[in-house]
């Protein structure tokens, strides 16, 4: 209903379940992006946009020309955008309020588009088109630091308090042997002043689209296109001072994406009257590119998380800091190893001021980045035909068949990359040998998905339609390729393994290092950093690789539509969708010598989590549809859709859409639940008002009946390691759920009773339900978008515009459980709540994340972020060419 | 402009309904509370400690609700002796009580502001049947008492989120009194469910190694809000103190049995004055499934009474546990009025509370079943 510019975009094609068969990879449903192309007679407009209350420019302009015989088209457009946000009222602090994204904030965005088609044969029966597509994102978050800027993290003295304490070292130690984060220059360097305008938080993201197409009309039934296109998107988060001050983390430079390029088939053939045949194929290469150095944590994998502690063959003999009162140190622990095949160096101490904590630094070698990779590309190509049958202008059959398809090029499972699905032992209890028994779909996946829908005009005014159709999701090679970074520790080459604790070579450079019952299984390290790789393998990144089936769907639709006088229309859609094999990480049964692995009780013994595709949903629901038009006076449209999704996973756990991870109880006992990440019922209500006078008024009005919250009065762990289905207080809930943050019930400290029947002592005061996410939040009607423009009818090439965007500032997103509540009493929070023992450990000056929580409301049970964009007004002018 | 006026005024509709809303405080969830000033039964008893020969300041304090769980989760408490009362701990560990006539917690405080070192700090709370180092955290866990596994051999060390006593004493001259069966639920069982690490129940008593005077001690409680320095209930009650005269003293038990037959442990007759007695053993390295666990020590209590007697914890042992075991006698029910057992929100207590604890019966074991 808006009328700004969408760059390039002439129209969007939703297909809601699978879609016929041209359509892959689709999941649940997928959005085609149709582009604009240039006409006779030519077109264009120019636009630009200011917003009031706080910075932001935007400059849009279009322009489309064909030639008078429709030989040669072409369509630009261009965008750029200046934006500064700053949460929280004109003038108010953000830091105050706790902003979550930005606080003060800069980002920019330019975007040019070109779609030239040429045509060319007898009536123009041949196209080449070229489209291009150029996009780059930049944004730094933590604008205009105070007293200079930030030290580093190793002069940081909020993280330098958190390393003396997880690694035991002192501050001069810490910075004598941990990595400068990528960009930083010496102890002395900071971020975020005037004449260093890296922020703590910098994004850069670009991306490049470009497609050839060569399209022919055979015949009057015949029509083909085919193209080579490739999508080219690889991202910088520059993070110097990222998130709080973690140990892991504090720091990363990391680039993500990579490159897809392939070649498509399409066609078309008009069979008869009746029957119009598409058929297609594609093919895909897909090559991730990923690397993440941190020197945070490197500082952490090396120097106490992993295997053993690397850090002290960084340090001198002479200054070794590990001794008797180091818990992993044994006899035989030594220092100075690395240091005999590279010099030690002594940095240059900086100076305390307000941003550096320093202190005098020690001879050592610097510890290599923590750092990630992928070393798995993929194969997609598909195949797919379809026909739709009309055998009266009532009755229409779409049938297709599709065939997805992908080669992992992955590397083959050994214990140097995958989890065993079953091992063997020696008489010893030694590991002797692995199985990697995972399904031929993990490798080279073959989904076969029929698609079909039969519409049916019934009278002039009614419609009926039903469709199904299965559809399919490979994994992402994220969620299966989760390896280290060879050249990271390339250096390292040359140099024997050496395990300081104890002065022989390291046996810890496999997979079974990371699984209890095959630790004792000896994988001697061929290098030096062939240990480094291995230690943060187990510190930091998991099991290298896991091979993952696709996830498959079945999707079931059925409308009725209605036409009404006034051109007033109904549709209602009931729908349901099952998905298989979605991915989900969580802990499964050992399996020894055949049989799987229980321990004296008869329990099973899990190994660690990983992904699986052990993880289920299914959805049902009904969507209401209505729309009125008119040229002038009122028109709109209402959309209404209550939905059911039940998945495996618990609601309200962290990563819940993203990376979800299941508690093996809950997996083991069959639960399911209702999705935490969707409103049941959810609206929108878009109004238009135009009149002949040239005003339009256009209020765009969302509603959602709020979102799950509640943690549940039921949980499932174990107990003597079976799992049951328990009271869910601060003694039962899992690490997964957060353990006691994530429960809202309180056990007596004295008498806490067991965990089938725990003694209540206190709750938050907030209403439960027994399943997770049985209680939603408050019904909102959030954001609220009003558009005012006006046209005069006598100069109708000028529109002047006012866009308001989230009308009543709403700031807060959802309530989400307070993940730091002290209880005192029923209903009664501790002075305490919303404080974390590491508070004001971020540096007050920046960009909002702040230990504040009184501020924003933080010392309730549940906590409000105010993590929405503050109301803008948007102001505009267009100019048709 | 017609239509442009009633578009505003569709508008300005839903903005006024907005209004009645400000602040967006609707959106955080409801709560209710309960008022942990009317809701909570509180008593606090004085009296003398024989610990081993020398005589201490013993305390009791009872803080429920109406089931006869701990009224808060959280409170800070003081108590403050009457005229000649002097704190004698050190300065580190008595904060800065040391010197004065109190033995005191620390309010919360201001976060980023260094707490005053006091006695009980701000972990140190009075609960269910006495008092303990657990009040809550933002972490949310449950601060029951915990086996130690680090320091299991020292009695001293052996628990955590549990006082051993006599407070102010070093480490070393220790003891923990947590109940453990048969005198409670046997909890040491996996398979009952109990929380991982309980290393079980409260002893009701808590002594401190300051030398009693006669007279009336006061105690004040506080609970906080979820503001600093603002409380959600205040208690204010005394204790009276009318002789520093001890109960004699106790004997140690004698631990017997293992190689193959039941541990067992046995007591002469107590003396005139105490009326109850609890035998406190403990394994200290747990090698039994079910009676004891791998992992740390366990905690046993057997509910003696005052009469002579040999009482037998049972052959349910594995080779290699080792035991020790030492006595009190008091003149209050120590077992009886100790949750579980006793959920009455005013257990029954004497005007004055005495106790008197033996010495430790050397370690016995490891032994062999």
């Amino acid at each position: 209903m808006n009328s700004l510019i969408l760059n390039g975009a002439q129209n969007f094609q939703v297909s809601p379940g699978a879609g016929d068969a041209s359509i892959g990879n689709a999941g649940t449903g997928a959005i085609n992006i149709v582009a604009k192309r240039g006409t006779n007679p030519h077109f264009g407009q120019l636009e630009g946009d200011i917003r009031a209350g706080r910075f932001q420019h935007e400059l849009h302009g279009e322009y489309g020309w064909a030639s008078p015989n429709g030989r040669y088209s072409d369509y630009a457009s261009a965008f750029g955008s200046r934006n500064s946000y700053h949460y929280g009222g004109p003038g108010q602090d953000p830091l105050l309020i706790g902003a979550q994204f930005g606080g003060r904030s800069y980002d920019w965005s330019n975007d040019v588009l070109n779609n030239f088609v040429y045509k060319f044969g007898k009536d123009n029966s041949q196209s080449f088109q070229f489209f291009f597509e150029n996009t780059q994102f930049d944004a730094h978050y933590g604008s205009n630091l105070a007293n200079g800027g930030l030290g580093y993290k190793d002069t940081d003295g909020f993280f330098l308090a958190n390393a003396r304490a997880n690694l035991g070292l002192t501050n001069g130690q810490i910075q004598s042997v941990m990595p400068f984060t990528y960009g930083q220059r010496s102890l002395s360097d900071f971020i975020g002043n005037t004449s260093d305008h890296r922020g703590p938080i910098n994004y850069n993201q670009p991306n490049e689209t470009f497609k050839l197409q060569y399209s022919n009309n055979l015949n009057s039934t015949t029509y083909i296109t085919t193209k080579f296109y490739r999508v080219n998107s690889v991202s910088l988060f520059d993070f110097p001072y990222d998130s709080t001050n973690t140990v892991f983390f504090g720091d990363l430079v990391a680039l993500q994406g990579g490159q897809r390029a392939g070649i498509a088939l399409d066609g078309t053939k008009q069979m008869g009257s009746k029957n119009l045949v598409g058929f297609g194929a594609k093919y895909d290469f897909l090559r991730p590119v990923y690397s993440q150095p941190s020197a945070t944590t490197g500082l952490s994998a090396f120097a106490g998380f992993g295997n053993t502690l690397d850090a002290a063959d960084f340090f001198g003999s002479n200054n070794c800091p590990y001794g008797p009162n180091t818990p992993t140190y044994t006899a035989a622990s030594t220092c100075g190893y690395i240091t005999q095949y590279m010099a030690p160096h002594t940095l240059t101490p900086c100076v305390t001021d307000a941003i550096h904590v320093c202190a005098a630094t020690l001879s050592a070698v610097q510890l290599p980045y923590s750092d990630e990779a992928s070393h798995t590309n993929r194969q997609d190509w598909a195949l797919y035909v379809k026909d739709t049958f009309s055998p009266t202008d009532r009755l229409k059959f779409d049938f297709g068949l599709r065939l997805d398809a992908a080669n992992w090029k992955k590397p083959d499972c050994t214990i140097q990359w995958c989890a065993p699905t079953a091992f063997a032992v020696d008489s010893t209890g030694t590991p002797t040998s692995f199985a990697f028994n995972y399904d031929q779909d993990t490798k080279t996946p073959r989904v076969l998905q029929p698609r079909a829908a039969v519409s049916f005009q019934a009278t002039r005014n009614d419609a009926f339609r039903f469709s199904y159709g299965r559809s399919v999701q490979f994994p992402a090679i994220a969620q299966v390729d989760v390896t280290g970074q060879d050249t990271a520790y390339g250096a390292f080459r040359g140099i024997p393994s050496h395990d300081p604790l104890t002065g022989s070579q390291a046996t810890f450079c496999s997979v079974a290092a990371q699984i209890g019952p095959l630790s004792s299984y000896s994988a001697p390290c061929a290098s030096y950093a062939d240990q480094l790789y291995w230690e943060n393998q187990a510190a930091i990144l998991g099991i290298p690789i896991t091979p993952l089936k696709p996830v498959t769907f079945n999707n079931f639709d059925f409308s009725y539509s209605h036409l009404f006088p006034h051109q007033v229309s109904v549709k209602v859609t009931p729908f349901y969708n099952k998905s298989y094999n979605q991915i989900a990480s969580t802990a499964q049964q050992l399996v020894k010598n055949g049989v799987p692995v229980v321990d004296i009780n008869g329990n099973p013994i899990l190994g660690p989590a990983f992904n699986t595709n052990l993880g289920q949903s299914k959805t049902t629901g009904v969507e209401f549809f209505m729309t009125k038009e008119a040229a002038y006076g009122l028109s709109g449209s209402l959309s209404l859709t209550y939905q059911n999704e039940i998945s495996n996973v618990v609601p309200t756990s962290p990563s819940e859409d993203f990376f979800p991870s299941i508690p093996p109880a809950s997996l083991a006992l069959g639960n399911l639940y209702r999705v935490g990440f969707l409103s049941p019922f959810v609206g929108t209500l878009a109004l238009q008002e135009r009149t002949r006078t040239g005003w339009r008024i256009n209020p765009v009005i969302y509603y959602n009946h709020g979102y799950p919250i509640s943690p549940g009065l039921i949980t499932a762990n174990y107990v003597n390691g079976k799992p049951f289905n328990l009271p869910n207080t601060n003694v039962t809930n899992s690490s997964q759920l957060g353990a006691a943050a994530g429960a809202d019930r309180y056990v007596d400290p004295r008498n806490p009773g067991t965990m089938f029947n725990p003694n209540i002592d206190a709750t938050r005061g907030t209403a439960d339900a027994n399943s997770a996410g049985g209680i939603l939040s408050a019904a909102r009607f959030s954001p609220i978008q009003l558009t005012v423009e006006y046209q005069s009818p006598k100069n109708p090439r000028s529109t002047f515009g006012a866009v308001v965007f989230n009308l009543f500032n709403q700031l807060y997103g959802q309530p989400s459980l307070n993940t730091r509540y002290q209880p005192v009493a029923t209903g009664i929070a501790g002075p305490y709540t919303g404080y974390s023992s590491s508070a004001n450990q971020v540096q007050p000056t920046f960009f909002g994340i702040t230990n504040n929580y009184q501020f924003r409301n933080g010392n309730m049970p549940y906590g409000l972020n105010p993590s929405g964009i503050p109301r803008t007004v948007q102001f505009y002018y267009q100019l048709n060419l | 402009m017609r239509a442009v006026y009633n578009a505003l005024v569709a508008a300005g509709g839903i903005s006024i309904l907005s209004a009645c809303t400000g602040g967006q405080s609707h959106i955080e969830p409801p709560f209710t509370a309960v008022n942990p000033q009317t809701q909570s039964s509180l008593q606090f008893r004085v009296g003398t400690a024989n610990y081993q020969g020398t005589t201490y300041l013993n305390t009791v304090v009872t803080f429920r609700q109406p089931n006869g769980l701990s009224a808060t989760l959280y409170n800070t408490p003081t108590i403050t002796g009457p005229a000649g009362f002097v704190n004698t701990g050190s300065a580190a560990v008595a904060g800065t009580d040391a010197g004065t006539n109190r033995i005191s917690g620390t309010p919360p405080t201001q976060p980023g502001t260094t707490a005053v070192a006091t006695t009980f700090g701000q972990t140190g709370g009075a609960f269910a049947y006495g008092f303990a180092p657990a009040n809550s955290t933002t972490g949310g866990a449950a601060n029951y008492a915990k086996t130690s596994t680090s320091s299991s051999q020292i009695p001293g060390a052996s628990v955590t989120n549990a006082y051993t006593q006599p407070i102010y004493l070093a480490t070393a001259s220790k003891l923990p009194f947590m109940l453990g069966p048969p005198a409670v639920p046997n909890f040491h069982d996996p398979a009952l469910g109990y929380p991982a690490g309980f290393a079980g129940y409260d002893s009701g008593f808590t002594m401190f190694g300051v030398t009693p005077v006669v007279g009336t001690y006061a105690f004040d409680l506080t609970v906080p809000s979820n503001t600093i320095g603002q409380n959600s209930a205040v208690f204010d009650v005394t204790a009276p103190l009318t002789t520093v005269v001890p109960l004699a003293t106790l004997p140690a038990p004698v631990l017997g049995g293992g190689g193959g037959t039941a541990i067992t442990v046995t007591v002469l007759a107590a003396p005139l004055g105490v009326s109850s007695r609890v035998i406190y053993v403990v394994d200290r390295q747990g090698a039994s499934p079910t009676a004891c666990p791998s992992g740390g020590p366990c905690f046993f209590a057997i509910n003696a009474g005052p009469a002579a007697g040999t009482f037998s914890l049972g052959t349910n042992f594995g080779t290699g546990d080792r035991f020790y075991a030492f006595q009190v006698g008091a003149n209050f029910d120590i077992v009886g009025d100790a949750v579980p057992n006793n959920l009455n929100p005013l257990p029954p207590l004497p005007a004055q509370t005495d106790v008197t604890v033996s010495p430790l019966t050397p370690t016995v074991g490891p032994v062999t079943f």
